[in-house]
């Protein structure tokens, strides 16, 4: 093999692997259609309807958690190159659940509930702003830095308002960056190439 | 130019030493881990030692302590960055890491100060610790890292339980499992690579 030969098979494996690895989007639609809903359910019924019980809507969270461990499941075994990022990746989404769910049991144990809003706003920027350096995909890292902004400023609102913002991070965070992946996704399969968005 | 034939074993080899050269460029020498574990230690123990023993409620102006440090580490960090030529995938991702850490870290300490919930903001510290701490041991394949960041997440749950006087307690020991141990296991690690000169 000459120099050139073995970078090009190198090449081509790293490429392979790409591909099986490709992001669809699916889970980031999925998510954030689901959670942008529920913002609003909340919000609607806070601020029109002064019903607090609305967060029940928040438990629907659970069916589309359950349809996750089975949609990744399906996928890791059609899956059969682990490639590096996509392990970190896997890794920093973890870290986002435990961060989130210590985040919400030690605001909720302490009644701090007026800062359970812009803490969640906080964390979703972390799995958000990290993918998108480790898939080198923009919309994501912009996707990140708004829920920091948003995060910033929600403390400034009312808290029915509050879930607005969250609303507006969904959109910036998962929904838009979740509906390009799907896009680049679709082109890459039909077309066989790599797809520039 | 003539073509140099590499037979496969060669160009594995060839990568293997690439990536040798990339992963000791990323090789952490663990002097920040060490010089911020430190100063945070001595924060938490000053603090608790002024409160618990002399009932003292500024001695948390020891934490100013820490700005001095962020801007030793700026100029540290630049140093750093001219002297490394090559930058490594993994470095960058850690460096971002770290960035998202810094972010998190003075948002949600704006968050507690401005609703005036004094008493979370050092769970929510510990909760924040953890997650570079983590990572950075995901991204190096470093277990004591790992370990580190879990420590965090523990002491962040049982932190909660306690008065604010004994949270920094909590802090001192996740700073000590988190940061001063790895970051003596990095620098051990270091020496030993330097002086062998792999």
């Amino acid at each position: 093999m000459t120099e050139k030969e073995s970078m090009e098979l190198i090449t081509s494996m790293i490429n392979k692997a790409k591909d099986r690895y490709s992001e669809n989007g699916v889970l980031y639609l999925l998510w954030g259609w689901l959670i942008f809903t529920c913002c609003l359910i909340q919000f609607i019924s806070i601020h029109f309807f002064n019903y607090p019980k609305a967060y029940y809507a928040w438990y629907s969270t659970w069916v589309l958690f359950l349809y996750q461990l089975y949609y990744m499941r399906k996928r890791k075994k059609s899956r059969k190159v682990r490639i590096y990022s996509g392990e970190i990746i896997g890794y920093v989404w973890l870290v986002f659940i435990i961060t989130y769910a210590l985040l919400i049991y030690i605001l909720v144990y302490t009644k701090s509930y007026a800062a359970i809003s812009p803490a969640i706003l906080t964390v979703f920027g972390i799995p958000t702003f990290l993918s998108g350096i480790i898939l080198k995909f923009k919309a994501l890292k912009i996707g990140g830095i708004c829920c920091w902004i948003l995060a910033l400023i929600s403390p400034f609102v009312n808290y029915d308002y509050q879930y607005l913002l969250e609303a507006g991070a969904l959109v910036a965070a998962w929904i838009i960056p979740g509906h390009l992946l799907y896009q680049k996704f679709k082109i890459e399969k039909q077309y066989g190439r790599k797809a520039t968005i | 130019m003539e073509e140099k034939q590499l037979s496969e074993k060669e160009s594995l080899e060839l990568i293997t030493s690439m990536i040798n050269k990339a992963k000791n460029k990323v090789t952490e020498s663990g002097a920040l881990y060490l010089f911020w574990g430190w100063l945070i230690l001595l924060c938490c123990i000053v603090q608790f030692v002024g409160l618990h023993f002399f009932n003292y409620a500024y001695s948390f102006y020891v934490w100013y302590s820490t700005w001095i440090l962020l801007i030793f580490q700026f100029f540290y960090i630049i140093k750093q960055k001219k002297s490394l030529g090559v930058k490594s995938y993994t470095g960058e991702i850690n460096g971002f890491v770290w960035l998202a850490f810094f972010i998190c870290m003075v948002l949600v300490i704006f968050i507690s100060i401005h609703f005036k919930y004094y008493e979370i903001i050092f769970p929510l510290i510990l909760v924040m610790y953890g997650i570079p701490t983590f990572l950075s041991g995901i991204i190096l394949k470093f277990r004591p890292l790992i370990i580190g960041g879990a420590c965090c997440w523990a002491f962040s749950f049982l932190s909660s339980f306690v008065t604010s006087e004994y949270q920094s307690l909590f802090i001192a020991a996740a700073v000590i499992a988190a940061w001063i141990i790895p970051g003596y296991i990095l620098k051990q690690n270091f020496k030993k690579e330097k002086n062998n000169g792999v």
